[in-house]
């Protein structure tokens, strides 16, 4: 009997919050119309002495905010807000400046933002002994004083593919701190060849531009990958995270790394727990031009791997810019370096890879019919 | 047999054993078991009856599935028995010691406490010393990542790290490495050291065990995990005792101690060997601390992995959930009001983060070192250790260390006050040795 009851008031709760969920929906669908909005301001505009809804005027000022975030999140793709940190060490210098970068994939959804904090150094509340923002950054080379204003990373949610400390070491350097100073210059002053900014710049932008590339450089890597096994007709993997190598086919495809080891410790080192590996692959469905497996070797996408039918292993390394740098292909008796020139002929781009294996196929099966005849 | 083996058999599921068993009978397994075809003449003489040899690795395969079916009726201990005094009888296989103990870590995400570690590259650490001893930028420096090749992490395949890495330590040890991919939530490549008791080099080298069970219950056994595309490393050398667990010094055939394995030599050549094993001409790199040491290998890759940078909480770990689809999306149509229950646990879920979340990662122990004693710390916490002196050093302890100070916050005013709970106690840094 109680077990009833208890059953309804949760069935009756979550009908409660589904409904809430739509009314909000509705309300906010409604009141991010152009119409709804024009109507309701011309009624603020108009009536206002008359009946100010401050509950209407609230409601009408979060929503064009909200439109107006949401504009800009679309159109710039980084976009900075401030963030109040609770913690009581950081009182003093909130608000944190909160960049967020939103990043785009082909079928136009969207990562979960990436985030990056930036704390400003200064121990002081104010920005009183900063002389200005338009000089602050120029004189700062040597003379032991920080600008309140220089900002540094505090905390940030970007993958460990990218080298935000590095980035940061070069787009934010700090004024020295006590005896950095020298080396940090000079090591600036290396650097200028490709950093645009003089010495002792703090380039957010820069910074910001440069970790945008980079995430945007790894989407389209796995754009590109995903594009191809879709053009060759594999199947997509369940997860992401299933994009693993197997042991096995690596060590084949590694070999020409692994010198010949007759060590003295006898040990099988290739056993891959797993011994599905073998049977299950043998299942999968066989891809235009006899390929098998297509997929990156790890997280950052820049190598990949293609297995084909007939045991035949590529390792293909990728630059960031989605070029083919270096491809070695394995046959059942070792390299088959004709092929590995068809597929790096010319400037080999990632997502041309598919004329490409169509050609390799072809000089397979050339290869095949002269040995048989 | 050894009462070790049966005791890290011990660890396992019943299923997890038959699996191993059966795992171990497959084709091209150097595993052979005890079977009619292929005993000797004097081990039938021995033979006990009590497991009756099978015919053949089919029949044998088709018993072990037998066995799997049954399901509960047959116990553990009637497995683990049949394993050890019946189909390999004559001991296990070094690599059946490692499957067995990479069967345990996949079921246990705590089995071993690990360490993360981060992989620098050296050559701009050199090019930093000469510069900061002398203003003279040398040519050799290395140009940093911008032809877009360089990665700031080596990327090397497992197999070409071990097989360097079996270049840098055998000269030096004698030792079994078994090499074993982790499944999906992890994600990694796991190379188990075997370090055998005895040294190479040393000068009586044929000192034989007395006992099968002598031969392997003196070494150690160390663990690196590379995860991929990321500058990390997680080690666990702890050097738990093999397959044994306990370590009395092992006898030889002549009855005189061997001598155990001098863990601090050994895990210092460990440590020296892994960056020379990752680095290359042109490429090398140095391991440094991440501050990290957790028993959860989850936490571990959640913290210092190739993915978003997890969290142990705390306030920006609202950044690092997604916890609506709608948010992952750039325009936010909807109004997200958030209904706070009270003020208390409203500010809790501010400094301490949402709870079920995606990247959280618990810690099981923290060591946190305050500086120049703050004369109040919390005002809550029975630290015995707070004594007159400048500095004392915190332990924190327990399965999720951070949970737990939540779980303290969320009791109220009186027993921590928000207001000054400083950030390293949410588990914001992600670490777990702090100095404060």
């Amino acid at each position: 009997m109680s077990d009833s009851l208890d059953e309804e008031i949760a069935q009756v709760r979550a009908e409660i919050q589904a409904l809430t969920q739509r009314r909000k929906l509705l309300a906010s669908s409604l009141l991010s119309t152009t119409k709804v909005q024009s109507r309701l301001s011309r009624l603020r505009d108009t009536a206002d002495s008359a009946a100010p809804n401050p509950n209407i005027v609230a409601l009408l000022e979060t929503a064009t905010t909200r439109s107006q975030y949401n504009v800009h999140r679309l159109a710039f793709g980084a976009t900075s807000f401030p963030f109040h940190d609770p913690s009581p060490e950081l009182q003093s210098k909130n608000p944190l400046l909160g960049i967020r970068i939103d990043i785009c994939d082909r079928t136009g959804r969207f990562d979960s933002p990436y985030y990056i904090f930036c704390v400003r150094t200064g121990t002081g509340t104010g920005t009183g002994t900063g002389n200005g923002n338009g000089n602050r950054n120029r004189n700062g080379t040597g003379d032991g004083r920080t600008s309140d204003d220089d900002l540094r990373i505090h905390r940030h949610t970007i993958p460990a593919l990218v080298p935000l400390q590095d980035y940061e070491k070069r787009y934010l350097p700090l004024p020295d701190e006590g005896y950095g100073s020298a080396e940090d210059s000079i090591m600036t002053t290396a650097n200028n060849e490709g950093d645009n900014d003089g010495p002792r710049t703090q380039d957010l932008h820069g910074l910001v531009e440069r970790v945008r590339h980079d995430l945007i450089a790894w989407r389209l890597r796995q754009e590109a990958i995903d594009l191809l096994r879709e053009e060759l007709g594999l199947p997509i993997p369940k997860a992401k995270s299933h994009d693993i190598p197997n042991p096995n086919e690596d060590s084949k495809s590694m070999k020409q790394n692994i010198p010949d080891d007759d060590d003295d410790n006898d040990d099988p080192e290739d056993e891959n727990m797993d011994g599905s590996d073998d049977d299950g692959a043998s299942h999968d469905p066989v891809g235009l031009f006899g390929v098998r497996e297509f997929s990156a070797v790890s997280v950052d996408a820049r190598q990949i791997r293609i297995i084909w039918a007939d045991g035949r292993v590529a390792r293909l390394r990728i630059t960031e810019e989605g070029r083919i740098e270096k491809v070695v292909v394995i046959g059942l008796d070792g390299r088959m370096r004709d092929q590995e020139r068809i597929l790096m002929d010319g400037i080999p781009m990632l997502r041309e890879l598919g004329e490409r294996l169509e050609e390799v196929e072809r000089h397979q099966n050339a290869l095949t019919r002269r040995r048989h005849s | 047999m050894a009462p070790v083996l049966v005791k890290s058999l011990n660890r396992l599921s019943r299923e997890g054993i038959i699996d191993l068993a059966l795992l171990w009978l497959e084709e091209r397994r150097l595993t052979t078991p005890y079977l009619l075809s292929n005993r000797k003449l004097f081990e039938t003489d021995e033979e006990d009856y009590l497991h009756a040899p099978a015919e053949s690795i089919e029949a044998l395969r088709s018993i072990y599935r037998e066995l799997r079916q049954r399901g509960q009726e047959i116990k553990k201990q009637e497995v683990i028995d049949r394993i050890v005094d019946g189909d390999w009888r004559r001991g296990l296989s070094l690599q059946q010691h490692a499957s067995i103990d990479f069967a345990h870590l996949e079921q246990n995400d705590t089995a071993l406490k690990w360490s993360a570690l981060r992989l620098v590259p050296l050559g701009r650490e050199d090019q930093n010393l000469q510069e900061g001893g002398e203003a003279y930028p040398s040519n050799k420096r290395r140009r940093l990542n911008r032809d877009g090749r360089n990665t700031s992490y080596p990327q090397i395949s497992a197999q070409t790290f071990l097989t360097a890495l079996k270049a840098e330590m055998s000269p030096l040890v004698k030792a079994h490495y078994h090499i074993h991919r982790m499944q999906p939530p992890y994600n990694l490549t796991v190379i188990r050291l075997y370090i055998t008791p005895d040294a190479a080099f040393r000068p009586r080298a044929s000192a034989i065990p007395r006992r099968a069970k002598d031969a392997t219950d003196g070494g150690r056994v160390m663990y690196i995990a590379l995860p991929d595309s990321c500058p990390y490393v997680y080690v666990s050398l702890s050097g738990s005792y093999g397959p044994s667990g306990h370590g009395r010094g092992a006898r030889d055939s002549k009855g005189r101690t061997m001598a155990k394995v001098d863990m601090a030599t050994m895990k210092k050549l460990v440590l020296e060997a892994i960056p020379k094993a990752l680095s290359r001409p042109q490429e090398r790199w140095a391991l440094e601390s991440t501050k990290l040491t957790a028993k959860s290998l989850r936490s571990i890759c959640e913290l210092r992995g190739n993915h978003k940078p997890g969290t142990g909480g705390g306030a920006y770990s609202i950044f690092t959930t997604n916890t609506q689809v709608s948010n992952s999306s750039p325009v936010d149509v909807q109004v997200h009001r958030q209904e706070q229950s009270d003020e208390v646990n409203g500010s809790v879920q501010q400094r301490f983060g949402p709870l079920p979340s995606e990247h959280y990662a618990p810690l099981d122990r923290i060591h946190v070192r305050v500086e120049n004693l703050i004369p109040k710390d919390g005002a809550t916490f029975t630290d015995s250790t707070a004594e007159e002196t400048n500095d004392i050093g915190l332990t924190f302890s327990g399965s999720d260390v951070f949970l737990g100070l939540r779980k303290l916050a969320e009791m109220g005013q009186a027993h921590m006050n928000l207001d000054k709970t400083p950030a390293w106690m949410t588990g914001e840094l992600g670490v777990s040795s702090i100095t404060a």
